[in-house]
């Protein structure tokens, strides 16, 4: 791919036109309620944002994981995006079911709430054959299964094995973390995708390959910042917020510079590594 | 190079090429080899201070974590790839190839060629191309970052990479 003439301009505004199925906007609407009052992290933002307001130590791995991008991308289409209501007018279907949120958010325990909840997300995932078959395209062929988007922000060999097996949902995009295999080390031929039911190594594979090629993929980078605090300090010098002082010669030395004073935010409990090392 | 060991035994590999390498090179000191994974705190500190971050693949092929983590420290992230598949930058899968130049934002290394030619490429870069690539890579930052309140965050990419490739499909019907 060729790169644009002015890589650094900002991206001119959205004009596609979005819609996303109803059914499944109430459901992720539903969830995300759920997930923040179970939480207790301070509301529906807090899943999208780290706002001073947001109580993130109550997670063991933190509620922006790594494998949670697709959150603040659907927030993206949906608000930079002009919406329409009517399937007929739309240039792009977004399916709003968060495939890596549903995986990760609640892996470990959570202090305060109570039992582990790991198991809500495997049963989410467990039924999520019921979302594939609730989309109604008007016009149901290649061209308008392309334009159905799907946010599964997971190594590629955790996107369900439905779009590798069913004919129209394969020519769906796919926004993903990018390169991977489907089989695991010490288990050759076998899939890895403990989320995926019977999947076939060789047909994963396959699938990835010709999806890739056939452009049908949007990779995206791994959710570090700004909720995750692996990027913390960088985030320090763009959120103009402030770092600790026994880095700032550091960061000077990178260029980085600590903006005028802001209040500083309530120091809260670091969560612990990404699993995605 | 801070990682866990116990991913791949390529990282093994590496790590005992690396440490026979460097002390060969008398580079001990400029060198953090850890034992184990370091706090994420002494990661921040250490990848800004550093000028190169190895990033292996684990048993993950891809990319992990630590690739985004690296970058966003402005420290040159090294891709080794130790299950050997001998991908080159453009086979990848990398994103954002419409606004990021990959080559500059990060070394892409044959592992065939071992731990002690990967140190030599390292120590012997000119500074100029270091300050340069270094320069490229805090540029880029900002797009890999998930910040919704920024004119130009990884999401505000996604949505743009999207519409082309929309208005691609369309055109062609």
């Amino acid at each position: 791919m060729r790169i644009s003439s002015d890589p650094f301009a900002p991206p001119s505004p959205c004009r596609m036109r979005v819609f996303s199925y109803p059914g499944h906007r109430a459901l992720l609407q539903e969830l995300l309620g759920r997930w923040a009052e179970k939480s207790g992290i301070g509301g529906h933002r807090c899943l999208v944002r780290d706002e001073a307001v947001c109580q993130q130590s109550t997670f063991i791995h933190g509620n922006t994981r790594c494998w949670t991008a697709e959150l603040p991308i659907w927030y993206a289409l949906t608000t930079k995006c002009p919406q329409v209501a009517r399937p007929e007018d739309a240039d792009v279907f977004v399916v709003p079911f968060l495939w890596g949120m549903a995986t990760s958010i609640f892996w470990g325990k959570y202090n305060g709430g109570g039992a582990q909840s790991r198991t809500e997300g495997r049963a989410l995932i467990a039924n999520a054959s019921a979302l594939f078959q609730g989309l109604r395209p008007p016009h149901p062929g290649t061209q308008t299964w392309a334009r159905h988007v799907f946010l599964s922000t997971l190594d590629v060999e955790f996107v369900p094995d439905q779009f590798a097996v069913n004919n129209t949902l394969s020519r769906a995009t796919v926004i993903h973390l990018g390169d991977d295999h489907a089989t695991a080390p010490g288990l050759p031929g076998r899939c890895r995708g403990k989320l995926a039911n019977k999947c076939s190594a060789d047909k994963m594979r396959e699938w990835i390959q010709k999806h890739r090629m056939a452009g049908n993929d949007l990779v995206v980078p791994y959710r570090l910042t700004p909720g995750y605090r692996l990027a913390f300090l960088l985030r320090a010098a763009t959120l103009r917020v402030r770092w600790p002082a026994s880095l700032h010669g550091l960061l000077l030395g990178r260029g980085l510079r600590q903006a005028d004073a802001l209040p500083r935010p309530p120091q809260r409990q670091r969560t612990s590594h990404c699993s995605c090392l | 190079m801070n990682v866990n060991l116990a991913k791949h035994p390529s990282r093994v590999a590496l790590d005992a090429e690396l440490r026979r390498a460097v002390a060969a090179r008398g580079l001990t000191r400029r060198v953090h080899m850890a034992k184990s994974m370091v706090s994420v705190r002494e990661a921040a500190a250490r990848s800004l201070r550093a000028r190169f971050c190895l990033c292996p693949t684990g048993d993950s092929k891809g990319l992990t974590g630590r690739f985004y983590f690296s970058l966003l420290h402005a420290c040159i992230p090294v891709r080794y790839d130790g299950w050997y598949r001998g991908l080159n930058q453009s086979q990848l899968a990398l994103p954002f190839r419409h606004r990021i130049d990959w080559d500059q934002a990060m070394i892409n290394h044959d592992p065939r060629m071992g731990g002690a030619a990967l140190l030599a490429r390292l120590a012997e870069m000119p500074d100029a191309e270091l300050e340069q690539r270094t320069a490229y890579i805090k540029a880029i930052a900002p797009m890999l970052t998930y910040n919704t309140t920024a004119p130009m965050d990884a999401a505000a990419l996604v949505v743009e990479q999207l519409e082309f490739r929309i208005g691609a499909l369309q055109k062609a019907v």
